[in-house]
């Protein structure tokens, strides 16, 4: 985590203790664990750069500000804040945000120094072409695709009865990005499959990591199994998807 | 209540995928991804409106396992669940707006 991010989250999480000071505990813990697990997701964020993170941590911050304070004032009984001591102090936090990370947000790629300005109509000299890429050798790519990773897959029958025999696995792929940080995680994965032998019906039980239940859902909506009698209910498998390195 | 509304309907979106428990920043991901823009929606913004869902009885909540949130060194999250009552809103609410915009087309009146 950068320093910029690490001073977002800390000014996230002081804005939500501030606001949700005073509440009885069980209002105040639900809001505050609500925002760190928000943050924590935030952070690990792996399809966004630390800039976008940061941007998009401010903005929803300083936009949910009026409901903070809105949800605060119906929480009623037992404040010791007034509503115009909320809404100065949330102004005041507001403008010292922005003042601080104005300047040191970098979004995306770093910047480029802007060319000068110059006039329109004066042709410029065309830049000279740039050389043509070496051949490349046969039989041998000049740029060779990283190994992918896979996850590893365990199933059991749900009910009694025998397991139905999978013919065709397609193993869940272990996010690239997800490999470059070194993230794990498991999944769990409840599946119908019919008597035909095609799964029917994949659910993810909650609390997986998004990318890593994307993954192990479409790899595990695409297994066969061998067909089974027609008479018989349609078997119910517990996958269990772990990424590991 | 639009918001309401779009946060039910990503709840239903989410259903369909397999994920019948959700949390906070899930839901603000395919809030954003249903409306087509990169911004999430704001903490304040979207927990309060969570918060006046499950007040209004059309959404469930749950603290998680403490256990596993621990084995994953992160903090715990809060899932939340559509009631029977929301599955229904979620389904019938667009399309009772579409038939009220199509009522209003045809007599002549601009969409709300």
């Amino acid at each position: 985590m950068s320093r910029v991010t690490a001073l977002v989250v800390a000014c996230v999480q002081g804005w939500t203790r501030l606001y949700t000071w005073g509440l009885p505990s069980d209002v105040r813990t639900v809001r505050r664990e609500e925002i760190a697990s928000d943050l924590w997701e935030s952070t690990h964020e792996l399809t966004m750069t630390d800039g976008e993170i940061v941007l998009q941590m401010v903005t929803r911050l300083l936009f949910g500000i009026p409901d903070d304070l809105g949800w605060r004032l119906t929480q009623g009984a037992s404040t010791m804040l007034t509503p115009r001591r909320v809404v100065a102090v949330a102004l005041a936090a507001g403008a010292l945000l922005t003042i601080m990370l104005w300047p040191t947000v970098e979004i995306g790629a770093p910047t480029v120094p802007a060319a000068p300005l110059q006039a329109s109509w004066v042709r410029q000299p065309m830049p000279p072409p740039p050389p043509p890429p070496p051949p490349a050798l046969p039989g041998r790519r000049t740029a060779p695709s990283p190994p992918l990773h896979y996850a590893q897959t365990v199933y059991s029958v749900v009910a009694d009865g025998p397991a139905p025999q999978r013919i065709k696995e397609v193993r869940p792929v272990y996010p690239p990005i997800a490999v470059a940080y070194g993230v794990e995680g498991r999944v769990q994965i409840d599946a119908t499959i019919s008597a035909s032998g095609q799964v029917v019906r994949a659910e993810a039980a909650p609390g997986g990591t998004f990318y890593f239940v994307q993954s192990a859902l479409t790899a595990v909506n695409d297994w066969q199994f061998a067909a089974s009698d027609p008479a018989r209910a349609p078997a119910r498998l517990t996958v269990h998807v772990n990424f590991v390195r | 209540m639009p918001l309401e509304e779009a946060i039910c309907a990503a709840a239903e979106a989410l259903r369909r995928r397999g994920i019948r428990e959700f949390h906070g920043y899930e839901l603000a991901k395919q809030l954003a991804a249903d409306n087509d823009r990169k911004l999430l929606t704001a903490y304040g913004t979207l927990y309060r409106a969570l918060a006046r869902l499950e007040a209004m009885g059309l959404l469930e909540s749950r603290r998680e396992d403490p256990n596993i949130a621990a084995e994953e060194n992160r903090p715990g999250r809060r899932f939340y669940k559509l009631t029977a009552l929301a599955e229904f809103v979620a389904v019938a609410a667009p399309t009772k707006r579409r038939r009220a915009t199509i009522r209003r087309r045809r007599r002549g009146e601009a969409p709300a």
